[in-house]
């Protein structure tokens, strides 16, 4: 199949032809302009090239031009595809420079691909896009494909569609009618000023989505400065933003124009009497409108003569942050005070676009800023649990087991209740060291990345059980596991909840004489909550608010031990998955912890 | 008794409490000390002892270059070395398993039960190189 250059400044419409084409199986190269397009030519030739007539650094027609001045590249089949209204300018174009197929653009699908099958000389299109394995109409595919991509300009698409039938079945009518010329080209006016508006219109929203997609101020000035150019039909267009920081942001647009003369006339252009025009002394600025050339004063002198020119400040809510101007306006006729309103209106479009990306990148700054000092601080987090775990065990091990040699091999030196003290002091030490493990899985759950799987609730729930099975033995606890759904979670995470809420369950009911545990499901509010269930002390609700903070007992340490940390570990494991964990007690009557896990729970 | 069991620990008083927890299992004469790692090889190079208990914090350097040097070096690597620290973290007892230590023990704080972990490695280790060896 052929290789074929596309060149379109816009990438919907490259994108829209190279899906077209590569489902017929040719191989595709894409252009922005015709600077583009002649590096790609260079880099492989290829059989065909369709391209727009209008776009930035190099148009259509230069670049047909410098293919046809080059004998490797002087006999390419060349399809010039552009905008309805420009059919006649176009074929005035492909006359001058040697092209024989002009397509109105948007056409049909199988427009498109039976102009190409004819430029390659093929007498008709393949009858089968040769795409293995796609079943069905390929033609009413890839029309539906090709809305897709357009989806957002539809209706003006089918719009510029119908104007485009109607003109052509208007001119054949005419024609069969052999009404005069002039009234051919009456009604060809007529009609090609609706589509113009309709075009326009077209242009106005895709600049609407491309300023809203814009992310980098050069890229927004870029599109502003392009869309002018389209919008508003002229040759040359300039754009001149005064940045945030006081640096002076410009862009110039000219079809024609190599880089360099373009480089010289955006430095200039950002202070020329031209703008001072525009932009008045300090006031909000004005339009200017000239029609002549002899009006058209002030401009760069780099800049090429021109004979018609329009120009405004860039000004949303009174406040103006620079200056654009259109000049020479293509086809006959200047520039009207129906295109100074639209380029005032489009001013003050581009400069509230300009205002919320400034915010954006100001967003973006203060994130980039915070999540690095999140980043310094968990690492500083890391390494000062990393030597807590090393250095805080270490003198707790020498207090614990000095004081247990003393106990052992000189108990005799020692009265009783010497030996009652250093006992105290091996628990404080113990309890010191459990109080930091505890701590330090708190703050391993809070860094710990969450690595959800399948995770079979009730298989987990009897691992945990069968970790206590000694103390539930010992003490005949009754302990019930009732029907559990499998659910997705960080299984080791889950096994921390589950072990911590059983724990204190079996905790809680020592001073019973018969335990009774409860591990179960049921549905609150549409959600599943796992909860475990027991009957011993309880706890007054009014002191639920205080339940998971870390530290927080709600017990006297005599009565029942522990570090104060296994409910705060609880709920932050349950917080990182998206649910939720609360408890319902009675004083003496035992407590219920309940928990969801987001709405990944079964 | 032939000292049987090389301690590497730079702290003096982990080294003691570590001499008295063998002691009560009848090895605290068959536990030599070493401070750091080159008193470490040297102790290593004049007698090859049964077993090695290595901290992996030590003064200057790391006992992981240590365990590196023991297990990479041909007249050494049959030696069993066992990681005793109090780091619970699971990448220093990744990276000791891959430089090929033979065991990790989490120093436990109880000492009760520190003298059990010390019976039992004992028990295993020593007990072990008991076994008539094939060639």
């Amino acid at each position: 199949m052929a290789h074929i250059l596309v060149l379109d400044d816009r990438a919907l419409n490259r994108e829209f032809l190279a899906t077209l084409l590569a489902y017929y199986g040719h191989t595709l190269a894409e252009a922005a302009d015709g600077v583009e397009g002649l590096a790609r030519v260079g880099e492989r030739k290829p059989d065909l090239v369709i391209t727009d007539l209008l776009m930035p650094n190099m148009d259509g027609e230069e670049f047909v031009r410098r293919l046809r001045a080059d004998p490797a590249t002087k006999d390419l089949p060349v399809i010039i595809y552009t905008a309805t209204y420009r059919v006649r300018e176009a074929r005035e174009i492909a006359n001058r420079v040697g092209v024989r197929r002009v397509l109105a653009k948007p056409s049909e699908p199988k427009d498109i691909v039976a102009a190409v099958a004819e430029a390659l000389g093929e007498s008709a299109p393949a009858a089968q896009p040769p795409a293995p394995g796609k079943s069905g109409a390929p033609e009413r595919e890839v029309a539906a494909l090709g809305k897709g991509v357009v989806a957002q300009l539809d209706a003006v698409e089918s719009l510029n569609l119908r104007l485009a039938h109607l003109l052509e079945s208007a001119v054949q009518i005419a024609e069969e009618q052999a009404k005069s010329l002039t009234e051919v080209r009456a009604l060809e006016n007529m009609l090609q000023n609706v589509q113009s508006l309709s075009l326009r219109l077209t242009g106005l929203v895709e600049l609407g989505l491309d300023l809203a997609k814009a992310r980098d101020p050069r890229e927004l000035i870029d599109l502003f400065c392009r869309a002018l150019q389209d919008i508003l039909s002229s040759h040359y267009a300039g754009v001149v933003v005064i940045g945030g920081n006081g640096e002076l942001l410009r862009q110039f647009a000219a079809r024609g124009l190599d880089d360099a003369a373009r480089a010289r006339v955006a430095r200039e252009i950002a202070d020329c009497p031209a703008a001072k025009r525009v932009l008045g002394q300090g006031g909000a600025g004005r339009l200017v409108i000239s029609l002549k050339p002899s009006d058209v004063t002030g401009l760069p002198a780099a800049h090429p003569p021109v004979t018609n020119f329009l120009a405004c400040p860039v000004a949303a809510h009174d406040k103006a942050i620079g200056w654009l101007y259109v000049a020479d306006r293509l086809g006959e006729g200047a520039f009207s005070t129906d295109d100074g309103r639209i380029a005032m209106a489009l001013g003050a479009q581009f400069a509230i676009a300009w205002d919320s990306l400034g915010l954006y990148t100001e967003l973006e700054r203060l994130v980039a800023q915070r999540t690095a000092e999140l980043q310094a601080a968990n690492h500083e987090l890391e390494s000062f649990s990393y030597s807590v775990s090393h250095d805080l065990r270490g003198p707790l091990r020498a207090i614990d087991g000095f004081s247990s040699i003393v106990l052992r091999d000189h108990a005799a030196a020692l009265p009783a209740e010497g030996q009652r003290y250093l006992g105290l002091v091996r628990e404080g030490a113990q309890q010191m060291a459990r109080l930091i493990d505890d701590l330090l899985t708190f703050a391993k759950s809070a860094r710990q990345p969450i690595a959800r799987r399948t995770v079979a609730l009730k298989e987990l729930v009897n691992q945990c059980v069968e970790e206590f099975q000694g103390e539930i033995a010992e003490r005949k606890a009754e302990v019930a596991v009732g029907n559990l759904p499998d659910c997705r979670a960080d299984a080791a995470l889950l096994k921390q909840v589950l072990v911590n809420l059983l724990g204190n369950a079996l905790k809680y009911t020592r001073k019973q004489p018969r335990a009774k545990i409860e591990v179960g499901c049921r549905s609150e509010n549409g959600e599943q909550a796992i909860y475990v269930k027991d009957n011993g002390a309880g706890f007054d609700m009014k002191h639920a608010g205080k339940l998971f903070g870390v530290f927080q007992r709600l017990h006297h340490k005599e009565d029942f031990e522990g570090t104060g940390v296994g409910l705060a570990i609880v709920q932050r494991v349950v917080h990182r998955h998206g649910g939720r964990v609360w408890a319902e007690a009675e004083p003496g009557k035992g407590a219920t912890f309940y928990f969801t896990l987001g709405k990944d729970l079964a | 008794m032939k000292p049987q069991i090389l301690l590497v620990d730079d702290n003096p008083r982990e080294a003691e409490l570590a001499m008295l927890a063998f002691r009560g299992q009848g090895y605290g004469d068959a536990i030599r000390t070493a401070r750091g790692v080159a008193e470490a090889l040297q102790a290593v190079a004049a007698a090859l002892p049964k077993l090695v208990l290595l901290d992996l914090k030590l003064a200057g350097s790391s006992g992981l270059e240590l365990l590196a040097r023991l297990k990479s070096d041909a007249r050494t690597q049959a030696v069993p070395v066992v990681v005793m620290t109090t780091s619970r973290e699971p990448r220093d007892m990744a990276e000791s398993y891959r430089l090929g230590a033979n065991g990790y023990v989490v120093k436990p704080v109880d000492f009760e039960r520190f003298r059990d972990v010390a019976r039992r490695l004992c028990d295993y280790w020593l007990g072990l190189n008991e076994l008539p060896l094939a060639d």
